[in-house]
């Protein structure tokens, strides 16, 4: 885990300080600058449909989705932050408690 | 130069960091990993939606090198970022470093929407510190809270690390197209999740948003 850890922070590192050492020129570049905005939301999109839907090994479909609905709801009301996690977690957390939902 | 207000919003900044810095240290330890190991992703990864999705990588299973790679990408703005900030910055040796370190979303944003001659530095440093000292503490605090507060999933917390996710990615959600491509590389990665290794399906989701999106036409 540890390796894991620091072999990450190493390489996310890298890319903020090799930014300070490279001219802009490369980065004016058109391909360069569609993947630099598409690739995160390709991955916090996979990243969030694997949370949402899935387990270790299967498919699933629990609270989380009642979590995940009224976030969106609250973002699309501009919601700061805070709220949106923090009531997202406490809908979850009280429909569990109740047995409404796994 | 409007040095107090700038001090101000940077403080405002670093409170707001603070909410999302408790849940990434909760989330930290219930994934597996112990105070110290979520501490040091806080004080040497330093950028919230790469710890996030190694995190979550971990926590879902994936290996290793799934976890480094998709933190990479994620924080592959940064890199962006970067190159805009030296030419604003302008600094040598050490600072250099130093400022690469504090790169992120907010210091960078901070830095850019300060046109006023001189601002623009004094903001992404007044910034980038205050965030880096609200967000280390948040992460502490989080993971000491969830060693005594006990079940994570009780608490609704694996629905908030949800939450989080779609809250980072919703703002860069401008257009219509980059909507359906999200929804797109949701399907893909759920589809993947039936055949590949934990992880890898988050890259082909990121993979295949940017085949396609240089696969389009203007």
């Amino acid at each position: 885990m540890w390796a894991t850890i620091l072999i990450a922070s190493l390489s996310t590192f890298m890319l903020k300080i090799l930014g300070y050492f490279l001219p802009e020129s490369l980065l004016s570049h058109q391909v360069a600058k569609k993947v630099i905005a598409v690739l995160p939301i390709g991955l916090l999109s996979g990243l969030i449909a694997l949370q949402l839907f899935t387990t270790k090994d299967a498919f699933i479909l629990d609270g989380r989705i009642v979590g995940a609905l009224s976030a969106l709801g609250l973002l699309m009301m501009r919601a700061p932050f805070i709220l949106v996690i923090t009531i997202s977690a406490l809908i979850t957390a009280i429909g569990r408690a109740r047995g409404y939902w796994a | 130069m409007p040095r107090n207000r700038i001090i101000t919003d940077a403080i405002g900044i670093g409170v707001g960091v603070a909410s999302y810095g408790v849940s990434f240290g909760a989330l930290g330890v219930s994934s597996g990993l112990d105070v110290m190991q979520t501490m040091t992703l806080s004080l040497f990864m330093f950028t919230g939606a790469s710890q996030f999705a190694l995190v979550g990588v971990i926590a879902a299973g994936g290996s290793s090198f799934a976890a480094i790679i998709t933190a990479f990408f994620v924080g592959i703005r940064n890199f962006a970022y970067a190159v805009s900030m030296n030419d604003l910055l302008r600094v040598t040796g050490l600072k250099k470093i130093l400022a690469g370190h504090l790169t992120i979303d907010e210091s960078t944003a901070m830095a850019l929407s300060h046109k006023e001659k001189g601002a623009g530095p004094f903001a992404f440093w007044t910034t980038g510190i205050s965030v880096f000292v609200f967000w280390n503490l948040a992460t502490l605090l989080g993971a000491l809270a969830i060693n005594i507060a006990g079940d994570p999933q009780a608490l609704g917390l694996d629905a908030a690390v949800v939450a989080g996710f779609l809250a980072l990615l919703w703002p860069q959600l401008k257009t219509w197209r980059l909507r359906f491509l999200a929804v797109a590389s949701a399907l893909v990665a759920l589809f993947a999740f039936g055949f590949t290794p934990a992880g890898t399906p988050i890259l082909i989701a990121g993979i295949f948003a940017a085949v396609v999106t240089l696969g389009m036409r203007e």
